[in-house]
């Protein structure tokens, strides 16, 4: 264990920004931006203690919808979902032992791509699948998994600068 | 670009010949999305007042190229719109050397109209005469013969009236294709639904895109030269009106409008023959929202990219303005956020503005 933690550190020094540097500085554009690290601090922190947990939950959300997607372009004879559910395939899983955040990403970010390329060819089905109730399913549990990931990105990002003063 | 005194002495020696002195160099500090830099310099008892554009060092906020911008404000040059002179763009890697570059004339003038923002109702009048000015420059920019300029041989025209909207979202998605470093499937989400419900234009012609407060120079109360001309597209009028930025500023008097956008777009009428629908403004104020996604993606990558020389605004832009926006398109797809709109205010926020 090491002390002060990262969290210590990371008040520590956006507390040393408040105390010691901004007293000194004269022009906006230097208060500018310590404004503008204060936030992003406080963000890494919070990023810090929650961001891996949200990954874990989003990859694993994305390789469900996603491999839904490859499944549905292939069984309405669309080339597209052989190439996507490749490169689901070939996206690895997480990292035996502790992850860290930057694989975690990584994996996120791929499947992120993923998602986008087949959706896209999901929407070019559209109008000849007007009728097809397993497409209006998969649209819409596509938009739920909208209102999650950015319901939790809101509270990675939100608390760090929501009514915190100054952006930049 | 090495914008020391002595870099910048040898390039307009070699720029524009003779012996050349410079007077003063400064980063203009408004303004985030790329470099502006103000540089004064005398050559042969001549005084050049020059503007330098370029992108932030990691890569730009604009989701269109810098040659772009250079190539509106080249055309521009062949219009009545009041606008800078563009004189040269420059890409030998011996002087851009770390971005391309142009140079355009600088306008005299001030962004700033004094008392313009007070409050106080005794400046009511100023600011109504503000906002007609920039009305009267705007339906300058409409009249443009763009076709005939060849503007849309740069930019994607729409097929039809009822193209304009679907033709804007197109270019918006396109710019993000082509710089993507991880998708956005509610990117996609929001174009299909903002194709769907476009309403056709009343007219097509070319659009500033960013109109506001801080992006046009004044000279007294005339509008002397249009700014900022990243967004600019050609399509529906009313992608003008969507962001004004305080220069269509809502003002009552005794619990009566006296000014607004219903009263500058009766004026816009008045003046150009064309109505603009309020609900069509309301549109275009959807779509700038998918452009502000985008361009938050492009800040994203320049970080992601280039972490050393990116600017911190990049950094925070890319996280809390990109997670606003994402909340207002998922909002106006009726779908499910724990966000208050009215927290996208203090995006605004500045030091400046507060002291």
């Amino acid at each position: 264990m090491i002390l002060p933690t990262i969290y210590d550190m990371l008040i520590c020094m956006e507390q040393t920004i408040v105390n010691t540097v901004e007293p000194d500085l004269k022009s906006h554009k230097g208060l500018s931006a310590t404004a503008t690290i204060k936030h992003m601090l406080r963000q890494s922190a919070l990023r810090l203690e929650h961001e891996g947990a949200f990954l874990v939950e989003d990859i694993a959300r994305q390789r469900v919808l996603i491999r839904r997607i490859a499944d549905y372009l292939s069984g309405a004879g669309d080339p597209i979902g052989a190439t996507v559910a490749e490169a689901l395939d070939a996206i690895p899983g997480a990292p035996e032992g502790y992850p860290t955040l930057s694989a975690l990403s990584e994996i996120g970010v791929a499947l992120r791509n993923q998602f986008h390329d087949g959706l896209k060819a999901l929407q070019a089905l559209r109008d000849s699948r007007a009728d097809d109730a397993d497409y209006a399913a998969l649209r819409a549990d596509i938009r739920t998994y909208a209102e999650w990931q950015i319901g939790e990105e809101t509270k990675l990002i939100g608390p760090a600068s929501f009514g915190q003063g100054p952006r930049r | 670009m090495d914008f020391s005194p002595d870099n910048m002495a040898r390039y307009l020696d070699h720029r524009l010949g003779g012996k050349v002195r410079i007077d003063d160099i400064s980063r203009f500090g408004r303004g985030t999305s790329r470099q502006t830099w103000f540089v004064d310099a005398m050559r042969d008892g001549e005084k050049h007042e020059l503007v330098f554009r370029l992108d932030l060092d990691a890569g730009s906020f604009g989701d269109a190229p810098l040659d772009e911008e250079y190539f509106i404000y080249e055309r521009l040059g062949h219009t009545n719109v009041p606008a800078a002179r563009a004189l040269w763009w420059e890409d030998d890697p011996q002087w851009a050397t770390t971005a391309p570059f142009y140079v355009r004339s600088r306008v005299d003038g001030d962004w700033n109209i004094p008392n313009f923002t007070n409050p106080d109702p005794r400046y009511d009048d100023l600011r109504i005469r503000i906002s007609k000015e920039w009305v009267r420059k705007i339906a300058i920019v409409h009249a443009v013969d763009w076709k005939g300029l060849g503007i849309d041989q740069r930019l994607p025209a729409p097929k039809s009236l009822a193209d304009c909207g679907p033709n804007y979202v197109n270019m918006i998605v396109a710019h993000f294709e082509a710089d993507r470093i991880e998708g956005d499937p509610i990117l996609l989400e929001s174009a299909e639904r903002l194709r769907d419900i476009a309403p056709p234009a009343s007219k097509i012609c070319l659009c500033k895109g960013t109109n506001g407060f801080g992006e046009e120079i004044f000279r007294g109360e005339e509008i002397v030269a249009l700014s900022d001309w990243e967004e600019v597209s050609i399509g529906d009028p009313a992608n003008d009106f969507a962001y004004v930025q305080y220069l269509v500023p809502e003002i009552r008097q005794d619990g009566k409008s006296i000014w607004g956008m219903a009263q500058a777009l009766d004026y816009y009428e008045e003046l150009t023959g064309t109505h603009v629908p309020l609900k069509t403004i309301d549109y275009y104020r959807g779509v700038r929202m998918l452009r502000m996604l985008v361009m938050m993606a492009r800040a994203a990558a320049a970080v992601h990219r280039y972490p050393r020389i990116a600017e911190v605004r990049q950094l925070y832009a890319s996280t809390e303005v990109a997670l606003h926006s994402h909340n207002v398109l998922l909002q106006s797809m009726g779908l499910k956020t724990a966000f208050d709109p009215e927290i996208f205010q203090e995006v605004h926020m500045s030091v400046e503005v507060l002291s």
